[in-house]
């Protein structure tokens, strides 16, 4: 009886629950070409699970759909969702997919004057873009008050490359970068 | 100079002033047909989180190549008709 008091309360305290995460807000992306800069924004929806106290591992899923991405211009838009570009069609969200994350600094909701937890972290995971899946990793910091949590981000960078996304010949180098920034800005309970 | 070659310098000054017009608004590729409208905004975490929405772009002058460039390309060479065509008569 001792015994399995014992293993409760070690469980409890060393082993907290990981916390489910319903997340949404927006990415915005940067291309950077020498004859034009291209800033785009598109909506991102997601899970993740992370245990708050003691923050090891992190796994979730995020969604941007395509036909979501917006960049000012009607008609660059329509390219953007083309079988040259991103296709659509045939693949309709970016999908990325934590599988761990190394906690670089954790400062839990007891050591901050304001009550948040606060952690910096670089997730490993696979991203989706274009049907292809290529392993990426990312500086995040996801912070949580109360029951909210939002997770920002450094400059995320995807290689167009990497995921046979083209373009239309000469397009990309010159008007479109050949590698895009992208900066998470999400927040949910 | 002979009407027709008045009414071609007015072609050239036109593709000048659209060309100037779009130099002037920062050579954009595509015309921006909205623009971001970035709102600061302080969190609950303390944290200024800028907020973007797309808004109608207000400025009708703000053309980008793909307005400019046939302008500029039709005048152009309406202007180099006419003025062929100035120079025969």
């Amino acid at each position: 009886m001792t015994c399995i008091a014992a293993l409760t309360l070690f469980s409890s305290i060393g082993y907290a629950a990981p916390t489910e995460v319903t997340i949404s807000g927006q990415a915005r992306f940067t291309s950077t070409a020498p004859l034009e800069k291209i800033v785009g924004t598109a909506p991102v929806q997601g899970q993740f699970s992370i245990d708050f106290e003691a923050p090891k591992v992190v796994s979730g899923k995020f969604t941007v759909p395509v036909k979501g991405m917006k960049t000012g211009n009607e008609t660059r838009d329509e390219h953007l969702r083309g079988e040259e570009w991103l296709n659509a069609e045939k693949c309709e969200s970016i999908v990325f997919e934590a599988k761990s994350g190394e906690v670089t600094k954790f400062q839990s909701a007891k050591e901050s004057d304001k009550g948040i937890t606060s952690i910096k972290l670089l997730v490993k995971g696979a991203i989706t873009i274009n049907c292809i899946t290529k392993p990426l990793e990312a500086n995040v910091i996801i912070k949580r008050k109360g029951n909210i949590t939002k997770i920002g981000s450094s400059s995320i960078e995807v290689k167009l490359a990497d995921f046979n996304v083209k373009g239309k010949e000469g397009l990309v180098g010159k008007k479109v970068g050949e590698t895009i920034k992208i900066n998470l800005n999400l927040k949910g309970k | 100079m002979n009407r027709l070659q008045q009414m071609a310098v007015g072609c050239f000054v036109f593709c000048a002033l659209v060309g100037g017009l779009w130099l002037s608004k920062g050579m954009h590729m595509a015309t921006p047909q909205q623009i971001e409208n970035i709102t600061e905004k302080t969190d609950e975490f303390g944290d200024v989180v800028p907020t973007s929405e797309w808004v109608a772009n207000p400025d009708m002058l703000d053309i980008g190549l793909d307005i400019a460039g046939p302008i500029i390309g039709l005048f152009g060479a309406l202007g180099l008709g006419l003025l062929w065509r100035g120079r025969k008569s």
